[in-house]
């Protein structure tokens, strides 16, 4: 897709970048000011219960909100929070005549969606924005776009150092399957790791399910584009419909974290039931809150959970999803951190072949 | 007769102080944007001597005024940023 952006919304989205760019100076000072405040020193933590995380927020948080500093980082991070969704809508209309053509005529072409008129969107879904983004996934007839171009490939992937897609190609490979058949990308989105997948195994056959018809349509764009033929469909990941036993590979990037426990598990049972005997699963995500110290975890928890919009946030970085996927009945599951900083956390599992005796709990 | 002037008071309460804060950088995006489009102003009309508005919605600023845009932008945003967490401020 070729286009400008025109100087009101290109200005507003590099300064809502650069604020929050040069606002990350004041993080290592309010890390000091924990530390010299000794909130977390054994002996004020040793009436606490540090796995309760509402237990470590009401301990930590009040503390940091006597630093200026935090608050005003706070406040800084708030706006961009709030104000994101808007600037990138209001981009989208300065330069709507000239894309608009462009868009409809890349949803032409070898990937078609399968609507689901009649879904009922799960309660945890329908009408939430997540991560704060005013509008949502749907809320504006081009949101794809505006939420897979200029909100995540312009303004996030810039202010974390440009590894969204890089991070997300990196992963496709990690399945270690040589050539896969078929594979099944469970929350896809605007396929920003979709596209990885089909770098990564040009051969296969590449489903996508999203509730998201607007992401999806920025999906089918962006496989379009290259001439890519896939089968995207509007279902929950919990329950897509699809036939049982016709996958060689489920996966997911940066869905779970927007699943409550309950549903994340509801998923990991459906991936089981889709895989054929001896296909892999194979999710990633942030960071899993047991690989980190008491005040990286306090930090998470109130960046995102508590203020990020991310309201299941918590409940995925405390699950064992090693356990989980046991549980349901794979087999070889591993949870670990892979890269700098233990980002993403992946889940690695297998389904038994046909002749294990192994049943599912 | 002249009325005194009353008592120094303070007109915001502390639940204001989050609304002004959203409203500060809200004017200070603003700001920028004009500042913007006055740098790219300038420049359109150094390149074709048009006045247009078109001429600067569309303008794509090359390497070297995209650097100095950024350079302003990080400047005003860390003048805002250093007034609003001096350690002075009350």
């Amino acid at each position: 897709m070729e286009y400008s952006l025109h100087q009101t919304g290109r200005a507003s989205i590099d300064f809502l970048i650069d604020l929050r760019l040069q606002s990350n100076r004041l993080e290592p000072l309010t890390d000091e000011f924990a530390k010299a405040s000794g909130v977390l020193d054994e002996s004020r933590l040793a009436a606490i219960d540090c796995e309760d995380m509402d237990a470590i927020q009401a301990h930590v948080a009040p503390v940091m909100h006597q630093s200026r500093k935090f608050r005003m980082l706070r406040l800084m991070r708030d706006w961009t929070l709030a104000q994101h969704g808007h600037i990138a809508m209001n981009t989208f209309e300065e330069i709507r005549g000239e894309l608009e053509p462009q868009l409809r005529a890349l949803q032409d072409g070898p990937t078609r969606i399968t609507y689901a008129p009649d879904l009922d969107p799960p309660a945890y879904w329908d009408g939430y924005e997540f991560h704060r983004s005013a509008g949502g996934w749907d809320g504006h007839d081009f949101m794809g776009f505006v939420h897979g171009e200029l909100i995540h490939s312009k303004m996030v992937d810039d202010t974390f150092a440009n590894i969204i897609f890089k991070t997300r190609s990196d992963m496709a490979r990690l399945s270690q399957l040589e050539s896969p058949e078929r594979i099944l990308d469970l929350g896809c989105g605007s396929a920003q790791y979709t596209l990885g997948l089909a770098d990564a195994y040009p051969e296969a056959q590449l489903w996508g399910c999203d509730l998201s018809p607007r992401q999806l349509e920025q999906a089918q764009r962006r496989a379009n584009e290259r001439g890519l033929s896939w089968n995207l469909f509007v279902a929950a990941a919990e329950d897509t419909g699809f036939e049982g036993e016709q996958f060689d590979l489920v996966t997911s990037y940066a869905m779970f974290h927007e699943l409550p426990a309950s549903v994340a598990r509801a998923v990991i049972r459906e991936a089981h039931r889709l895989l054929k005997p001896g296909g892999s699963l194979l999710i990633a995500d942030v960071k899993a809150y047991h690989v980190q110290d008491l005040y990286s975890r306090w930090k998470a928890d109130y960046w995102n959970q508590v203020h990020g919009g991310d309201p299941f946030w918590r409940e995925y970085a405390t699950t064992d999803f090693g356990a989980l996927a046991t549980d349901v009945g794979f087999d070889d599951a591993m949870w670990f951190g892979v890269g700098p900083g233990n980002y993403p956390f992946v889940l690695m599992a297998r389904k038994a072949n046909a002749d294990s005796d192994r049943q599912p709990a | 007769m002249t009325t005194q002037p009353s008592s120094p008071e303070t007109l915001l309460s502390p639940a204001d102080l989050d609304q002004l804060g959203q409203a500060l950088i809200t004017l200070t995006k603003e700001l920028w944007v004009l500042k913007d489009r006055q740098l790219i102003l300038e420049a359109a009309l150094a390149d074709a001597g048009i006045v247009a508005e078109e001429v600067v919605d569309r303008y794509q600023p090359d390497e070297m005024l995209n650097e100095r845009l950024r350079a302003e932008r990080q400047r005003l945003i860390d003048t805002i940023i250093d007034v609003l967490t001096a350690d002075t401020n009350p």
